[in-house]
């Protein structure tokens, strides 16, 4: 069993960028823990989550069963889980008797139970990792937190939208890398506040050329794969370096408060092709593609970890608008046989076509005829 | 008119229900042919390779629906009380045939407790489909929801009397869980149960218990689960857990739900042997029945009897 007086080191699974935010908001809760930023996903992570996970889960759960068990290997005592709808809610009832049945020791908070919130029942677990924590403190770190995505989130989307336009290639991947270095540091307020004043003029002070010929691809599907630039194999950097604009809409702010109202919304737009929720982001997947299509983006990716079953059912949906609205969609499907030599040759093959199609930006293969 | 309902999926639990009530006001009910090899393959071929085999079944069998009546009827199931959801896949079924198949007529209605829409909305929404008052189609429905009662206490009674005969004899006593759209399958399930039969087991569902009455001890295996389905399976695993010798997990491939709950559960049972056994498109009979066999053998020589070459 774990001593109250042995010292405890907090970690939690690799979602994306917000490790950073998460970083801050755990330093603030438990200074006297040390909090374990998880190491970045690779080819060993995968085997490891692989070799222990049921065979047909989808992948999140792999990659974040791998996380956890590299962590605990460097020595995390304390392991923290998120839950939520479709399947992810159950991913931690599993995950820890795993971990446990493999004899790791260690504590075990999920921030959801199943598929409900218990408010009550989280302060008092992660009051019991660190006594000096208390009520006001999590309210004001939450909220704090909340800011940071926020703020990450809009910075992000300013850089996805651009990115493809500076004039200096290089400039805005500094700036990132910068601004999730600085986002771990934050303890206050005021921290926050002279972050943003910071950030927001250096990344206004990026020169771009904007160029009508570029081709302008959107990323719709599930949220894992979305966000997670590790698990979709630097999907949106590759895309970059090919001189694509690139749209997403799935972030973390987006799901965490904006999708509870904006259902509704999405089953409207999409009442031609739909009548009924599909489930998780099956819903947001055809109305954001439908949304893409009028507004004339030239191509389309739509991506989700194997075994994903609300993404499934809107792919026969999203097959009959890319028919109608002659846009082409690519499905990629992320599992622990997917390389990244194999996302660029179909990306590349992806990026080709469309430049044929209409016309626009450069080929990247010259053309024998 | 004749509506016509897929023998797959939702069948198997409310096809008494909507047979009963379809006919009370009128209709001819078809029911889609056994499933066969012809309506898996029309199924592979109507759906996305990376869904569940079940579903696929599911599309053979509209497929083989259509032009044989007038109405295909596809409800939609979603949540139920105690905020147990549905597979995701039940979710979509109505969106996926609306957008694959061409010229096909669905009647539709929505179970989903959790957004308010109870039975009295799904209700609303056959008699705005089909143009009949309101007040024929509730009277119908009861009236249907009566006589469905009445099948299930005969049901009850039968399986108590079988249950009694099956711990009195001497038989390996099997018990299967597994979703009712997968062991009453012509193709999937029932090879499985008609070959454990064959040999001399008794084989026990875990999805063949009084729902009405017995409503917990799924606790015992898991405490966050809320997929409905899977619940009842762990309720019935509960209970019938110290009078069985093994355990087969029988599933589809991929099916989410199963692969979590079915790993955990095996995690989890220490006393009784337990055999996993997923159905693909692939695998039939030969490779199925070498497994089955053996796991009875070791339930045989488990039990202290002799085995038999």
């Amino acid at each position: 069993m774990i001593n109250k007086e042995d010292k405890k080191i907090v970690s939690y699974p690799n979602i994306g960028n917000y490790y950073a935010p998460i970083y801050s908001f755990l330093k603030n809760i438990f200074p006297n823990c040390k909090i374990m930023v998880p190491t970045k996903t690779t080819k060993k992570t995968q085997q490891l989550g692989e070799k222990y996970s049921p065979d047909s889960i989808c992948t999140p759960f792999k990659y974040t069963l791998g996380s956890f068990i590299e962590s605990l290997d460097r020595g995390a005592n304390v392991i923290l889980q998120g839950g939520g709808g479709c399947k992810f809610g159950y991913y931690a009832e599993l995950q820890e008797q795993i971990l446990r049945d493999m004899g790791y020791d260690f504590i075990f908070i999920t921030a959801l139970d199943g598929d409900k919130m218990n408010v009550s029942k989280i302060c008092n677990s992660l009051k019991s990792v660190d006594n000096s924590l208390t009520t006001p403190k999590l309210i004001y770190q939450v909220i704090l937190t909340v800011k940071l995505i926020n703020f990450l989130d809009k910075c992000e989307s300013y850089i996805r939208d651009n990115i493809s336009y500076e004039v200096d290639k290089g400039n805005f991947e500094k700036i990132h890398q910068d601004l999730l270095k600085s986002i771990m540091k934050v303890n206050t307020f005021g921290d926050y506040k002279l972050l943003k004043a910071k950030y927001n003029k250096l990344l206004k002070n990026v020169k771009l050329r904007f160029d009508e010929n570029m081709i302008k691809i959107g990323i719709v599907g599930e949220l894992y794969s979305c966000m997670d630039q590790f698990a979709n194999f630097l999907l949106e950097k590759q895309l970059a370096d090919m001189n694509v604009a690139v749209k997403r809409y799935t972030t973390a702010t987006y799901l965490l408060f904006e999708k509870g109202k904006k259902i509704k919304d999405h089953l409207k737009n999409s009442k031609e092709y739909i009548k009924y929720e599909l489930g998780a982001d099956g819903t947001e997947s055809v109305s954001h593609s439908l949304e893409l299509c009028k507004k004339g983006y030239d191509g389309i990716i739509h991506v989700k970890p194997f075994g994903c079953t609300p993404e499934i059912n809107a792919m026969p949906i999203l097959q009959k608008i890319s028919e109608k609205y002659n846009v082409p969609i690519m499905y990629l499907t992320f599992d622990m046989q997917t390389s990244e030599t194999g996302i660029r040759t179909r990306l590349e093959a992806f990026y080709d076509m469309i430049k044929m199609k209409s016309g626009k930006g450069e080929l990247n293969c010259q053309q024998t005829i | 008119m004749k509506i016509g309902i897929p023998r797959a999926m939702f069948y198997y639990r409310y096809f008494d229900l909507w047979k009963n009530f379809f006919e009370n006001l009128g209709f001819e009910v078809v029911v889609s042919d056994e499933t066969d090899f012809k309506i898996m393959q029309d199924g592979i071929n109507y759906s996305i390779d990376e869904n569940c085999l079940a579903s696929k079944i599911f599309m053979g069998h509209v497929f083989n629906l259509i032009g044989k009546c007038d109405y295909i009827f596809i409800p939609r199931f979603s949540s139920y009380k105690n905020h147990d959801v549905a597979c995701v896949k039940f979710n979509a079924l109505y969106d996926i045939c609306y957008n694959t198949f061409k010229n096909i007529k669905i009647i539709t209605c929505d179970f989903d407790y959790i957004n308010k829409k109870t039975n009295i909305k799904a209700l609303f929404d056959i008699s705005k489909a089909l143009n009949i008052s309101m007040i024929k189609i509730i009277k119908s429905y009861i009236i249907a929801l009566k006589k469905y009662k009445d099948i299930k206490i005969k049901q009850n009674n039968i399986r108590n009397l079988k249950l009694k005969e099956y711990f009195h004899n001497k038989n390996l006593n099997i018990l299967i869980i597994a979703h009712p759209y997968v062991y009453r399958d012509r193709l999937l399930g029932y090879p499985v149960v008609s070959y454990l039969k064959q040999n001399g087991s008794n084989v026990i569902f875990a999805d063949d218990y009084n729902k009405k009455k017995i409503k917990n001890g799924w606790e015992n295996y898991s405490r966050t689960i809320y997929f409905k389905y899977n619940k009842e399976l762990l309720t019935g695993l509960n209970l019938y857990m110290n009078k069985i010798d093994g355990i087969i997990f029988l599933s589809v491939f991929p099916c989410g739900p199963d692969s979590i709950i079915s790993d955990l559960c095996i995690r989890r049972i220490h006393e009784k042997p337990v055999l996993n056994l997923i159905l693909d498109e692939q695998n039939f009979d030969a490779g199925v029945e070498t497994r089955i066999e053996s796991f009875m053998d070791i339930l045989k020589l488990k039990k202290g009897e002799k085995i038999v070459d």
